[in-house]
Order: C-alpha cells, then structure tokens, then sequence
C-alpha cells in the first residue's frame, strides 16, 4: 500500500470519528464559533470604500441618464488627454529622429561597438 | 423595483461584510471538528482542547478576519499549533512547580487525571452498535492512539497534509519549515503508523 493510498484510508476512518463527536462538543464548538464570528475583523479598505460609496449613493439624487453623462464626460476627457499625451511624445520622437539623420556622424556608428568604446575612452582622458 | 434599488444601495458595506463573515463561518464550519480531535490527539484533554479551539477561532477571527478565504487553512493550522505548544509549555511548567510544591501541598487538582481522559474516549462512541460497527470504532480507536503517539511534527504534518488537504507549501508555512522537512515528517508518520497497525492487526 502506498503513503498517499494508506493516508487515504485513515482520512476516511479520522473523519468518521469527527463526525461521531458527541452532541455536547458540537454543540460547544459551534457557540465558539458564533462568538469569534462576532469579533471578525473586517478590511478596513472595503468598509472605506463601502462606507464612501454608500455615501455618494445615498446624497445624491442623480437619475441614472444624468450618471451615465458623467461617465461619458469622463471617458472623453480621458480618450483625448491619452491622445494628445501620445501626440506630443511622437513629436518629441520625431525631432529625436531628425536630429540624428541630419548630424553629420552617420546613424551606423550608434550601433558600432568600437565607436562606443573610443567614445568612453576620449571623455575619459 | 424602485423600492428594492433603493434598499441595495442602503446596505453596501453590510453586503460585503456579511460575505467575508459567511467566508469565515463556512471555513470553520467545515474545520471544527477536526480541529477539535487535532486538539485533542495532542493534549488529551477534552476541556483544553475546546479551550484551544475556541481560543484558535477567536484568535484567526480578531487578527485575520479581514483575510482571503484561501489564507484561512494556513492561518489557522499556525493558531492551532502555536496554541497547542503554548498549552504544553505551561504545562510543562506548572508540573515544574507541582513537584516542587507538592511537599507542601498534596490536594493540587490535577489535569491529567486518566479516569477523565478514559471516560472521554468510552463516552465517544455508542456502545450498543452491530458487531461490523463496533469493530470499526475499535479500529479507529487505535487508529486515534496511534496518532496521538505519533511525535509532534510528524502528526502535525501528517494531518495538515492529509486530513485538512493542504498542500507542501501550505503546510511548510503553516509549520514553519521547509517543504522537505514536511515531506520527511510525513513519510515517517506513515511509515510509523502502518507498522503500528500492522502489528496490531489492523486493516484498512
């Protein structure tokens, strides 16, 4: 018989005697549980965010139309700041770009090792 | 159905709270019992072993409630054991003082008297059951005495691993050492227990 066979079979014996537990203790078990269920600690984010949201829900008497137009508001406001966000850096890009083509170094000694080194090299001294 | 909307959204906080309390009460519904007899494989003693059961729940409720359900296992076996070792501790250190005192004072009551304990382990079972029932709780009697022979950490992994379906992980954090310590306390509960058995002429 192997260790997770044998284990199996005393789970199925171990469990039988939890079940069997006399009525007393079962029931002395479960008033402890009510009592430490009473004491749970609950996430402070979730009540913040419960409690905030319960809040705006409850002082505002926005009809959902109106709710749904602030969403709307909001998603456009996000859309065009990300576009324009985007816009700029492609430019900012652009001009990186030209920079380089128009410097009279050619673009290959960027990428050709002994140029690097011969750089580090003269700043160096 | 205006009327129902507006009672949602009166009770947000109390829905999520009540979900992470039904987490909780499902989680140790679902451990008490065997939590119970882990208590009581280790200390012997139905009244301390409630005592360390409550205290366990009340300890994983208090700091840990706010917890994913999916912590709970780990957590409470590492309540569970801690307050195991913090019993056998002060007791280890009350029957220190109970020998030095006993010259002096003889009427100390005393915690491990065997009547209590025999008494516990008849009281568990009915005695009146057909023949194939009643062998079957002798088995398991053995069965429990065995394990409760069994060295600490061997029974503790032993049970963590097999009886509450944690796995090597779960159960190195929940004991405190590495996973192939765990492997190693586990194979040699088993190896111990089924030649304990063995020898008693128990079959599975």
């Amino acid at each position: 018989m192997n260790e997770l066979h044998f284990a199996y079979k005393i789970r199925q014996q171990l469990n039988r005697g939890a079940h069997e537990l006399p009525q007393d203790i079962s029931q002395r078990l479960a008033a402890a549980r009510e009592h430490a269920l009473a004491c749970q600690k609950v996430s402070v984010h979730q009540q913040i965010f419960a409690t905030a949201g319960g809040f705006g829900r409850l002082h505002s008497n926005f009809s959902a139309a109106k709710q749904t137009a602030i969403a709307v508001v909001f998603l456009l406001i996000a859309v065009l700041s990300t576009f324009l966000i985007a816009d700029r850096r492609v430019s900012e890009l652009g001009d990186i770009d030209s920079a380089l083509l128009a410097d009279e170094l050619p673009v290959s000694a960027f990428t050709d090792k002994g140029f690097a080194a011969w750089l580090e090299q003269s700043s160096q001294e | 159905m205006i009327a129902g909307r507006g009672l949602k959204q009166l009770t947000p906080h109390k829905d999520l709270i009540l979900a992470s309390q039904r987490e909780l009460s499902d989680f140790l519904v679902a451990t008490e019992r065997r939590a119970f007899k882990q208590a009581m494989y280790a200390v012997q003693n139905e009244e301390t072993a409630l005592d360390i059961v409550q205290d366990s729940m009340m300890r994983l409720a208090e700091k840990y409630g706010d917890r994913p359900a999916e912590e709970f296992p780990m957590l409470f076996q590492r309540i569970l054991q801690n307050a195991i070792r913090d019993y056998y501790r002060r007791s280890k250190i009350r029957s220190l003082w109970t020998t030095l005192l006993s010259s002096f004072a003889s009427d100390e009551d005393d915690e491990h008297d065997p009547l209590e304990t025999l008494e516990v382990e008849s009281g568990s079972y009915t005695p009146n059951t057909p023949d194939g029932q009643l062998q079957q709780a002798q088995s398991l009697k053995i069965i429990e005495q065995e394990i409760k022979q069994l060295p600490t950490r061997q029974r503790e992994a032993f049970l963590m691993r097999y009886w509450e379906d944690m796995d090597v992980a779960e159960t190195a954090a929940a004991m405190g050492c590495s996973e192939g310590s765990v492997k190693t306390h586990c194979s040699r509960a088993t190896h111990t227990l089924a030649a304990a058995l063995r020898a008693k002429g128990i079959t599975l």
